[in-house]
């Protein structure tokens, strides 16, 4: 089943004398219950298609599909619903609220869902935490954590509403080896949920992991490999 | 979201934000320049109120260019009649210390201690302040007035050698009065009786004759204000309905002591142009940085963003923080303006029982507070617009 379809999608930015161009052309079809790892050189386009793909950003044309519905057609409140049921981000900067313990981290997601308006949040984000091995580090600000643990309160604020789909721009990019394992791990076990998980990184040692690898070059998907 | 949502993010954002230590600060100057401002408008209409209630020159009717033999004192709102020049005298006592003396019927006064003038048949007696000052005019309430102020008390039954030109009488000081009810800040007049005055004022005019004769250039010392008559109104506060009847029977009629309300009119504007002023400079200055805030702000507003929150409850949470801004600043502005009142009070108050209290407007801290909320609501909202109604930043491009 298709998670999200992207249609002759093209993204330019103009510049004061030039236009470049981020995607050029793509079409293709991302579904459910598989990883998807994007790869390709710094410039091929590869943040902005995940960008485009969680609605961050608009493409330039072209049109984006999310379960079946166009995002060009929608409201803003439905995007924003989406944003926060349907897609989980995970980042290479971990992009934690520094001024928030870890659970409150966890908790944000969780306070604009209307799923959760009786039940107990912060219950919720701290079993979410003791789920992904941080039961001691749940007070702790994120500057109190490590780069590791940073990520998995980051993983864990994904996952939170339980979304279909995970857009993750180089989730092992700062993370040493164990971590990274742990990391790639945790995204395999959310791809065997039946989650879509599209992870865009520079790391070869993430592809035994997918189950598609998709290359990019200037814009384009030059291959996609399994 | 749930408003305990709301209060917990808008907090977090509130303490967490360098920019707020700023606004925070802005907001308690604002404050306390409003507040004194109030409370120094509230002080000064409070002694000018005093005085104008309670001088007894305040409630005083000039009615010139009439016959000696004309009574007035059956007029409504007067409360006695005498002649301009059989009012009152400036007397100086044996160790050159002044005083004013004041003729007044014998049951006008009401005494806190000792005997009325009505009490005794002596004729020179009179009524003193229960504080009492005795020598040169003071220029200001300093501790040298302090120490020159005596406990009336002390000086009931003691008797003084007044002098005048070619006048003087031993006087008997027999009671005490407040002299908050009849002479507001004037701690050395003393009351007695018009006949007192009349002789003084009849020993006066005898020196100057005397003085005339002898030099003609002192003849231009011979002033009289005869024909006019001098009226004590009862009530202050009808001194313009009198005067009105009386121009309408004819009269020229003026008030001894000019009121000042006009400046008090002139000094509202003033206050109120300050105020403007003060809101305006913190408006400004709160906008200017709230904006630049709101650009710095770019991160965490990308993280929810992303986690899906839209502009209108991002917009909410700033809105929030300005009302925790506003209390938080007041409630600082409020100890902070105890102390410096107690501080000033201690200062310029010498002696609380002569000076008038440095008032604090209450009614100041509601408005500031009003005025605080009104302030950071805007310069968000303005601030905000600024960006384009969205204080959510597209995403940058960091390959780009």
């Amino acid at each position: 089943m298709v998670a999200l379809r992207v249609k002759n999608i093209r993204k330019y930015y103009y510049l004061k004398n030039e236009t470049i161009t981020a995607l050029d052309d793509i079409s293709y079809n991302f579904e459910y219950g598989k990883m998807y790892v994007i790869m390709g050189h710094s410039g091929s386009g590869k943040s902005t298609l995940v960008q485009c793909l969680g609605t961050l950003d608009k493409p330039t044309s072209g049109q984006i599909f999310i379960d079946g519905e166009d995002v060009a057609k929608m409201s803003s409140w439905e995007i924003n619903e989406i944003r926060n049921l349907k897609i989980g981000f995970i980042f290479q900067n971990y992009n934690l609220n520094n001024t928030m313990k870890a659970y409150e981290n966890v908790m944000l997601p969780m306070l604009i869902n209307k799923k959760y308006r009786k039940l107990d949040i912060q219950k919720q984000a701290c079993k979410l935490l003791r789920d992904i091995g941080l039961n001691d580090r749940l007070n702790h600000y994120p500057k109190q954590l490590s780069g590791g643990e940073q990520q998995r309160v980051a993983i864990a604020r994904a996952i939170a509403n339980d979304p279909k789909i995970i857009l993750a721009d180089e989730p092992t990019g700062n993370l040493d080896e164990e971590n990274e394992l742990f990391i790639l791990k945790k995204l395999r076990d959310m791809t065997n949920e039946g989650k879509c998980v599209i992870i865009v990184s520079h790391n070869s040692n993430i592809k035994e992991y997918a189950d598609v690898v998709i290359n990019m070059k200037k814009g384009k998907f030059i291959d996609y490999g399994i | 979201m749930e408003f305990k949502y709301y209060l917990f993010l808008a907090k977090k954002s509130f303490f967490n934000k360098k920019i707020n230590i700023i606004n925070t600060l802005l907001l308690i100057i604002s404050t306390i320049m409003i507040v004194f401002v109030l409370s120094f408008y509230k002080t000064f209409n409070s002694i000018i109120d005093n005085s104008l209630n309670n001088d007894i020159n305040h409630r005083i009717l000039l009615v010139h260019n009439v016959d000696n033999n004309l009574d007035l004192s059956k007029m409504d709102n007067v409360s006695f009649q005498t002649s301009f020049d059989h009012f009152s005298k400036y007397v100086n006592t044996e160790n050159n210390d002044s005083l004013v003396l004041i003729g007044v019927p014998d049951n006008y006064l009401e005494v806190n201690f000792g005997q009325n003038l009505f009490e005794v048949e002596d004729k020179n007696v009179m009524i003193c302040p229960t504080r009492f000052y005795l020598g040169k005019d003071p220029e200001k309430f300093d501790q040298d007035f302090l120490d020159r102020l005596h406990n009336g008390k002390d000086y009931i039954n003691k008797s003084f050698v007044l002098q005048s030109d070619n006048y003087e009488e031993n006087y008997k000081i027999i009671g005490l009065y407040d002299v908050n009810k009849y002479t507001y800040g004037e701690y050395h007049n003393c009351f007695t009786r018009q006949s007192n005055i009349i002789d003084i004022a009849n020993a006066e005019l005898e020196y100057m004759k005397q003085e005339c004769n002898d030099d003609e250039q002192n003849c231009d010392n011979i002033t009289s204000s005869g024909g006019t008559a001098l009226l004590v109104l009862k009530d202050v506060n009808r001194i313009d309905e009198t005067k009105r009847l009386l121009q309408q029977q004819g009269y020229v009629v003026t008030p001894k002591a000019s009121i000042v309300k006009t400046e008090i009119n002139f000094f509202i504007i003033i206050v109120a142009v300050m105020i403007v002023g003060v809101i305006i400079m913190t408006f400004t200055i709160m906008f200017i940085y709230n904006k630049k805030s709101m650009q710095y702000n770019k991160k965490n507003n990308l993280i929810y963003k992303a986690l899906g929150y839209n502009d209108n409850i991002l917009i909410r949470i700033n809105y929030l923080e300005s009302i925790i801004l506003s209390i938080v600043s007041s409630i600082i502005s409020i100890i902070v303006c105890c102390i410096i009142y107690v501080a000033l009070n201690h200062i310029f108050a010498v002696d609380i029982e002569i000076a008038n209290p440095i008032y604090v407007s209450y009614f100041s801290f509601i408005l500031s507070f009003v005025i605080s909320l009104i302030i950071s609501f805007l310069s968000i909202y303005f601030a905000i617009n600024k960006n384009n109604n969205s204080i959510i930043e597209d995403f940058a491009d960091e390959e780009i």
